[in-house]
């Protein structure tokens, strides 16, 4: 809990149940190793239900209770449109876009193979705080 | 002199559209049949063509069989034939225009606007279709050497996008041309259509039209250059703000719907041009019948329930 790390999670392009179940197991594991920031990079979001935009909010409590912030990078969109209509774009911090190879973790659908490489101490400077 | 009018979509139109990649819910030939402020832009057509006096007409979707159509028309004993593209709103009246191409003597009438002609916009005498080999198209293309033309300076509206379409409605209701919401202006730039209920707590600030049998909940907000058409619901403490919200649809708890076109369960933003499908019916659905049902059934037992209640 020492060394704060900054995971980068790229949200798959279907951003249902079952990604958010992903992405919810996923930062817990990752939440009880260490205590990092988390930017979830949305830019290849094409679609995401009231199941993703919860597993959001509940992701975003986890990190609160780790006195972290959930931000977002990158956001496609139409999950632009969806997080205005539900009101959770008021919520998070917003970067523009950046290199996707930064990514650390890249959440697919559970019958491909996680691309998962842990770079401790990323840090992505905010562009607009 | 008897004239038939044939509604239908331009070429033009359906070239730009041929390969468009918008889903049937936001195609924007799929938005001349839905209401709009109340009556459909075809219904619109057709009502200002009885004005003129026309009331034979034929209306073809994406020009399906549309030479059959004029060359149909054109045999059945009119004397005039006018073309009237659905892509495009325009406020002329038809009455002089075919007075205007009666007095030039000439074979077709093009109406110009602007910078130049409205495509699909004319009137042709009946006699110079029949019996063409090859067809209207092209007899329309070798009449046009020799055309008349139609100057207009009135308002003119190209509908090629849903962006255009909002555009119109915004004109309509900001008082920028003559299109009028179907309602009664219940105060100052809000019109409603019949049996529309609205919450009292509801904030509403015109331009706003709101269709028949709509329902706007409690704390909702309707900001300036909103249109919800017929049999709507809006459910608690939704923002809609300069947005088109076709009918039949359902509006979740606490949404913020603005800048965008919602139809058939999908939303269509117009600063991303983007189409969204919203799959969750508590986000956006449609107001179904069953629930109207249930919604009448409840009024109904209310006053009874009161009775006994106070007995």
């Amino acid at each position: 809990m020492e060394k704060v790390a900054t995971i980068i999670v790229k949200l798959p392009e279907i951003f249902g149940a079952r990604a958010a179940r992903k992405l919810e197991r996923e930062l817990k594991s990752r939440l009880a190793q260490a205590n990092p920031s988390v930017i979830l990079d949305l830019s290849r979001v094409r679609r995401i239900d009231s199941k993703g935009v919860a597993a959001l909010l509940h992701c975003m409590e986890e990190l609160a209770k780790h006195d972290n912030a959930l931000q977002f990078a990158g956001i496609s969109p139409e999950a632009a449109t969806v997080l205005e209509l539900t009101r959770m774009d008021r919520l998070f911090q917003k970067f523009p876009s950046f290199a996707a190879e930064n990514a650390t973790l890249t959440l697919v659908t559970e019958t491909e193979t996680d691309a998962v490489s842990e770079t401790e101490g990323t840090v992505i400077q905010p562009v607009a705080a | 002199m008897r004239i038939a009018a044939i509604l239908s979509t331009s070429e033009e139109f359906l070239a730009a559209h041929v390969d468009g990649n918008l889903r049937a819910g936001h195609d924007p030939s799929s938005y001349f049949h839905c209401d709009f402020l109340g009556a459909s832009l075809v219904q619109r057509s057709l009502l200002k063509l009885e004005q003129a006096g026309i009331s034979d007409y034929q209306v073809i979707d994406h020009r399906e069989g549309w030479e059959e159509a004029v060359a149909k028309l054109a045999n059945a004993g009119f004397d005039l034939l006018l073309f009237v593209p659905l892509d495009t709103y325009t406020e002329v009246e038809y009455r002089e225009f075919v007075r205007f191409h009666v007095q030039s003597g000439k074979a077709l009438t093009q109406f110009f606007a602007g910078d130049g002609a409205v495509s699909g916009l004319a009137v042709t005498n009946a006699e110079a279709l029949r019996g063409a080999t090859d067809g209207a198209s092209s007899t329309l293309a070798a009449l046009a050497a020799d055309q008349a033309r139609f100057e207009y300076a009135g308002y003119v509206k190209q509908l090629a996008s849903p962006g255009d379409f909002y555009a119109l409605l915004q004109d309509a209701l900001f008082g920028r041309c003559a299109l009028l919401p179907v309602g009664t202006e219940i105060r100052p730039k809000v019109w409603a259509g019949a049996e529309v209920e609205i919450d009292e707590s509801a904030e509403i600030v015109g331009p706003v039209f709101i269709g028949r049998k709509s329902c706007i909940s409690a704390c909702c907000q309707l900001a300036p250059g909103t249109s919800i058409e017929r049999d709507c619901e809006i459910d608690c403490g939704t923002t809609v703000k300069e947005a088109w919200i076709t009918e039949k649809t359902y509006l979740g708890v606490s949404l913020d719907v603005r800048r965008s076109i919602v139809r058939n369960r999908t939303l269509f933003h117009l600063d991303r041009n983007v189409e969204v499908e919203i799959q969750d019916k508590n986000l956006i659905g449609t107001s179904e019948p069953s629930s109207a049902f249930f919604a009448g059934l409840a009024a109904w037992l209310r006053p009874k329930y009161s009775e006994v209640h106070n007995v």
